[in-house]
């Protein structure tokens, strides 16, 4: 797939595949084009060239009912700030169809642990508690696809556990999951296969089985960090810099 | 089933919405009660009374208020990306259009029902016509303007200055249905009826069916990225 926007790639002849129980990580510098590229596998921004399939078929084909199979978690929230916690994923229960929406919104306020906070406007919750509850929008109608961008960012250790264990249950399941992470070593041990994008482009394309996360690190801030710009590389390359290391401790 | 569902379920979150913010139903209809204040106290005494006045008071103070509710219809979707969250439901897209149009059709025969009687009241007017001829009036008038109110809501909600421009870009193509909702309202005063005006009540249906039906056919477009 190729995005151009105003005459700028943002996406650069991108080719990748993801099977059924994987899960590709993709990492990038900012302005990399990974936030553009789930929203073109998710249908909300056209490509300019190239074509999105599902299970081998252009989207197009596969008419609306298509999107039933995705969650998307994306930078903005998706959240109506003013409905409470419960109405935002009743209401997101509801337009993807699913049969007793209210138990099912009610079965995720528990798990993502908003119970307290269920009759809340969404504006009061904290940073953290706000990424639970559109991650469990995510989840809400079961897809069998997740685009997930930065699913980590603002959650504290007991919820990133969490979160972890539910990728790796939803994996188990048959769930194809496409992770965008800039701190990617959370995701590391969930991925079967990893990309780094720079530029619009797929520099690099591993199989976590045949790559260490060290090794990994190692060419992600070669490929993302142009010479000489290095005192940067812990921030922009997921920590594994001097910087990033100093952040982490 | 699946388009009803999701249909429903837009209305239905924007009703919560409503009742929580207020913003599409107690501000415009606020705002056109002010609106009927200013003009009363505005006019010289006894021109209230005059042939025309009340009808241009009521249009004028109506379409104002409502430009205010719409507005709002897709700026709230703005922020959140929760627009997006709309276009990812597994249905045709026009379901938005639909639903975002006559949840505002709704808040619009809310506000209607409010403000008119205040209107009749403060100009003495009598209905002077069948109540079911005024249902069908304000009915089509609220829906001419909620159907093209939502369409260009959704262009200016794809605009970085969408919601200054909104009115700017509405209220030329509301001319019609104001030029039709006067001339009907008039009629309907002055005899009861239709009358000679019966051609502004074809316009005004041709005017429904042009934007509901074309919006509804081009809504993927509209709100593409």
């Amino acid at each position: 797939m190729t995005r151009r926007v105003d005459g700028r790639r943002l996406l650069d002849a991108v080719t990748l595949a993801i099977q059924p129980g994987q899960t590709l990580l993709i990492c990038g510098p900012n302005g990399a084009g990974k936030s553009t590229l789930l929203k073109v596998a998710a249908g909300l921004v056209p490509p300019t060239a190239g074509e999105v399939l599902y299970d081998g078929r252009p989207v197009s084909r596969w008419g609306p009912g298509v999107r039933r199979r995705l969650g998307t978690l994306f930078h903005e929230s998706l959240l109506y700030d003013e409905l409470t916690v419960l109405d935002n994923l009743v209401f997101a229960a509801r337009l993807f169809g699913v049969d007793d929406a209210r138990r099912r919104a009610e079965a995720l306020v528990d798990e993502v642990g908003l119970r307290l906070a269920a009759r809340e406007p969404v504006a009061r919750l904290s940073r953290g508690m706000r990424q639970r509850l559109a991650l469990a929008r995510a989840l809400v109608h079961q897809p069998e696809v997740l685009l997930l961008d930065e699913p980590f960012a603002g959650l504290d250790a007991r919820w990133t556990a969490w979160l972890t264990e539910r990728l790796a249950a939803e994996r188990e399941r048959g769930t194809s999951i496409v992770l965008v992470a800039h701190e990617w070593r959370w995701a590391w041990p969930l991925a079967d296969r990893a990309a780094v994008l720079v530029r619009g482009r797929v520099e690099c394309l591993v199989d976590v089985r045949e790559w260490d996360a060290d090794r990994f690190g190692s060419e992600y801030r070669r490929l993302a960090m142009p010479a000489g710009s290095a005192g940067e590389a812990g921030t922009e390359t997921g920590g594994w810099g001097a910087a990033g290391e100093e952040a982490r401790s | 089933m699946r388009y009803l569902r999701a249909l429903a379920a837009i209305i239905w979150k924007d009703l919560r919405l409503e009742w929580r913010t207020g913003e599409a139903l107690l501000t415009p209809a606020l705002l056109a009660l002010l609106l009927l204040l200013v003009i009363i106290f505005a006019l010289p005494p006894g021109v209230a009374r005059m042939e025309g006045v009340f009808t241009a008071s009521l249009w004028t103070a109506l379409f104002f208020a409502g430009t205010v509710g719409l507005s709002r219809s897709f700026a709230r979707e703005r922020a959140e990306g929760r627009l997006w969250g709309l276009l990812l439901a597994p249905v045709d897209r026009s379901a938005v259009f639909l639903a975002k149009g006559l949840a505002s059709f709704l808040f619009l025969a809310l506000v209607a029902l409010v403000t008119m009687p205040a209107f009749f009241a403060v100009f003495g007017q009598s209905l002077a016509a069948p109540l079911w001829r005024w249902v069908v009036l304000v009915g089509l008038v609220l829906l001419a303007t909620s159907g093209a109110g939502t369409l260009v809501a959704a262009l200016a909600a794809q605009l970085r200055a969408g919601e200054v421009l909104y009115p700017v870009l509405l209220f030329p193509l509301l001319v019609p249905v104001v030029l039709a909702a006067v001339h009907l309202t008039d009629a309907l005063l002055a005899a009861g009826g239709w009358g000679e005006a019966r051609a502004w009540m074809h316009m005004l249906i041709l005017y429904n069916i042009l934007f509901w039906g074309v919006p509804y056919l081009i809504f993927e477009y509209v709100v593409e990225v």
